[in-house]
């Protein structure tokens, strides 16, 4: 089960395409949390490399660190010590503002726990991202349409989220998350609030995105959806225990 | 610019989704808004009256008297030393009214109070007042007469025993019936009515209809003439009023022998001086509403900060939702701000619709006047507004600067 340990102190290119430019690229990346006295590291020294167009699986043990990772690949939290570039970017080093730009731009989450606007029909939390983008109106509905088409939702465009199953309102928030163009899908375990035949849903609309070229990491406990991936990254205790591509 | 609309319209959508708690939050800042706009109207409205009631009548008239009972609550040292000025007297006007070259009318004032009763069928009115005085008031005083006629050189020489009334006076005494010619007994003698006041606005509550005007030689007869009378003078123009004042000046302290180096012992009384007091006491009544004023805005500042906290606080994982899809802190702070601010300036203007009509309703039921200034307006607006932005910049910069992630992972 598991595969030998990559070298952690260099970003591991193992599995990357040759040629491709990379997506992401994290060198010694450590997150600490100080509690009190005690420090969590959730982190800890962790090199990546992801190319464009990769379909990665993060696996690993509960509270071993992948959220954290994912969290700070979204530029939703800041590393402690380490650099982090997005598309030859030094994320790190930019502003609050500018990471609000970045994951505008750059980056679609998908939570495992959906995280919808309740008061809002799917199409208007599908356009949110390209309000922040200031996109004009009829582009934003045109193309918040066009991509609850793609994930087979069209005819529930002015459904509230309480109206919609969990696959649905999972399948309304990749929607979004996709809506801005990114160039980098982040999904933390998308299915874990999902029974198992919905979560498959979800996981064939994701095969999907990678086959039209999308980068994707995926978080999971599943190892039968981990083996979806093409490459695996397991964590242990905020290290990278091994980064190898499947079968 | 599109970003801005979103703010707002989530704003709106917040404030429609807590209906109860905006509707109470709103009640807040309208009560506030309302009694500040009811009490600053009022308060003008005096204002107003004073100015054009008691100064604008009385622009070119100053009054000789021995003290100056305004002294007490300006300066009361000098209130003290002049309670040792001789009595001003009936030789004192007659002086002034030969001698003043710059004067169109003076007249003596001598007032008491006193009870009235119908000789006819024994109606009586009690604490009038009644005023005892020469035949030039009517050039003084703006007195319209109902009927009959005011006093005259005559009544006054003659020192007859006749009144002109006031309109409750007639009301009282003479319900239904013609007052003139009537008999009216003053402690024992009888007066006979010769003329009838028209009827003056209440002001303040008070009516000013109670009085009864007669000869001063006849209050004289009847009462005794030890006591100090008051003198009023009319400049023959506004224009003349200050040398006017000077001329009586220098008659008085020739007729008292003062020396150059002492005092007037005698004292001049002007309208403006009457102003400037007011103007003391209205700024005092002011600068306390201030006070009460301030205090409202702030406890209801607090009101809406809390409002706001609350909302925020139950909109974390939104905001941080919205932050992690690409928000920007000034979005989010806008967001806040625009709810806080059309709480506060919603209430606001209903405030002032509302305060003003209490006001309105208030000067129609009762004697205070009321008066609607343009800058009470613009200036509650601006304060409700600032109120909006200040109470709401803490909760909405608490919202803005929440970390994406710690945000969504708060329940
Ligand atoms: N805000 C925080 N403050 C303190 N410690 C934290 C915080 N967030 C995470 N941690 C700690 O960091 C470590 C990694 O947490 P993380 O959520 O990344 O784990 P995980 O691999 O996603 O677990 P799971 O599979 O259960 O979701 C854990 O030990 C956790 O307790
Ligand atoms: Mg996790």
């Amino acid at each position: 089960m598991t595969a030998p340990a990559a070298p952690q102190t260099a970003p591991s290119p193992a599995a990357a395409p040759a040629g491709a430019p990379a997506v992401i690229r994290a060198i010694h990346l450590s997150k600490v949390y100080e509690l009190g006295a005690q420090q969590v590291r959730a982190l800890d020294d962790v090199s990546l490399e992801i190319g464009k167009g990769e379909y990665v699986a993060i696996m690993g043990p509960s509270g071993s660190g992948k959220s954290t990772l994912m969290n700070v690949l979204g530029c939703l939290d800041v590393p402690s010590s380490g650099e982090y570039w997005l598309r030859g970017q030094e994320v790190s080093k930019l502003s609050e503002d500018e990471l609000a730009e970045i994951r505008n731009r750059e980056i679609g989450f998908v939570f495992q726990t959906f995280h919808l606007l309740a008061r809002q029909t799917a199409l208007r939390n599908v356009e949110l991202p390209l309000v922040y983008g200031a996109v004009r109106a009829d582009e934003r509905r045109a193309r918040a349409l066009e991509l609850l088409r793609q994930v087979g939702l069209e005819k529930r465009a002015d459904h509230k989220p309480n109206e919609l199953s969990g696959g649905e309102r999972q399948r309304v928030a990749i929607a979004r998350a996709l809506v801005n163009r990114p160039a980098l899908l982040l999904a933390d375990e998308p299915t874990g609030n999902l029974d198992s035949r919905t979560g498959k849903e979800i996981l064939e609309l994701l095969d999907r995105l990678h086959g039209e070229g999308h980068t994707i990491l995926l978080v999971t406990h599943d190892p039968e959806v981990g083996r979806r991936a093409a490459r695996t990254v397991r964590v242990r205790d905020g290290r990278i225990e091994s980064d190898a591509p499947n079968r | 610019m599109i970003a801005l609309l979103e703010g707002v319209r989530i704003a709106l959508q917040a404030i429609w989704g807590q209906k109860l708690r905006s509707a109470l939050t709103l009640l807040c800042v309208i009560i506030a808004i309302l009694s500040i706009i009811a009490v600053v109207s009022v308060l003008d409205g005096m204002d107003l009256y004073v100015r054009e009631e008691v100064a604008g009548a009385g622009a070119n008239v100053f009054t000789l008297r021995r003290v100056d009972e305004l002294k007490v609550l300006t300066d009361l040292q000098v209130f003290l030393d002049s309670l040792g000025n001789p009595r001003i007297t009936l030789a004192d006007w007659k002086a002034l009214r030969a001698e003043m070259t710059l004067a169109e009318f003076v007249d003596p004032l001598r007032s008491r109070s006193g009870d009235l009763q119908a000789v006819r069928d024994g109606r009586s009115i009690r604490n009038v007042d009644l005023q005892g005085r020469g035949a030039e008031y009517p050039g003084i005083e703006d007195l319209d007469l109902e009927r009959g006629r005011h006093l005259t050189q005559a009544d006054i020489d003659q020192r007859r025993e006749v009144l002109v009334i006031g309109a409750q006076v007639a009301e009282t005494l003479f319900p239904g019936v013609d007052p003139l010619g009537q008999k009216v007994r003053l402690s024992g003698r009888h007066y006979e009515v010769v003329g009838v006041f028209a009827r003056r606005s209440n002001v303040l509550g008070q009516d000013r209809n109670i009085f009864a005007i007669l000869p001063l030689s006849a209050l004289f007869a009847q009462f005794g003439s030890f006591r100090s009378i008051s003198v009023q003078v009319k400049a023959k123009s506004l224009g003349d009023f200050a040398a006017a004042l000077d001329e009586a000046r220098t008659i008085m302290r020739v007729r008292h022998g003062l020396r150059p180096q002492d005092p007037d012992d005698f004292n001049l009384t002007t309208a403006e001086q009457f102003l400037t007091l007011w103007e003391k006491i209205s700024s005092g009544i002011f600068a306390t509403l201030i006070g009460v004023v301030s205090i409202t805005l702030v406890v209801g500042g607090i009101i809406i900060m809390n409002v706001m906290l609350v909302s925020v606080t139950e909109r974390t994982r939104e905001v941080g939702l919205r932050k992690a899809l690409g928000a920007r802190r000034g979005m989010i702070l806008f967001q806040f701000l625009v709810e806080s601010v059309t709480l506060t300036s919603v209430g606001g203007v209903v405030g002032i619709v509302l305060g003003f009509a209490a006001a309105f309703l208030i000067g129609a039921f009762s004697p205070l006047p009321y008066s609607v200034k343009p800058w009470s307006i613009v200036s509650a607006l601006v304060i409700v507004f600032a109120v909006g932005v200040f109470f709401g910049l803490y909760p909405a910069s608490r919202a803005a600067r929440l970390q994406p992630v710690e945000a969504l992972r708060r329940e």
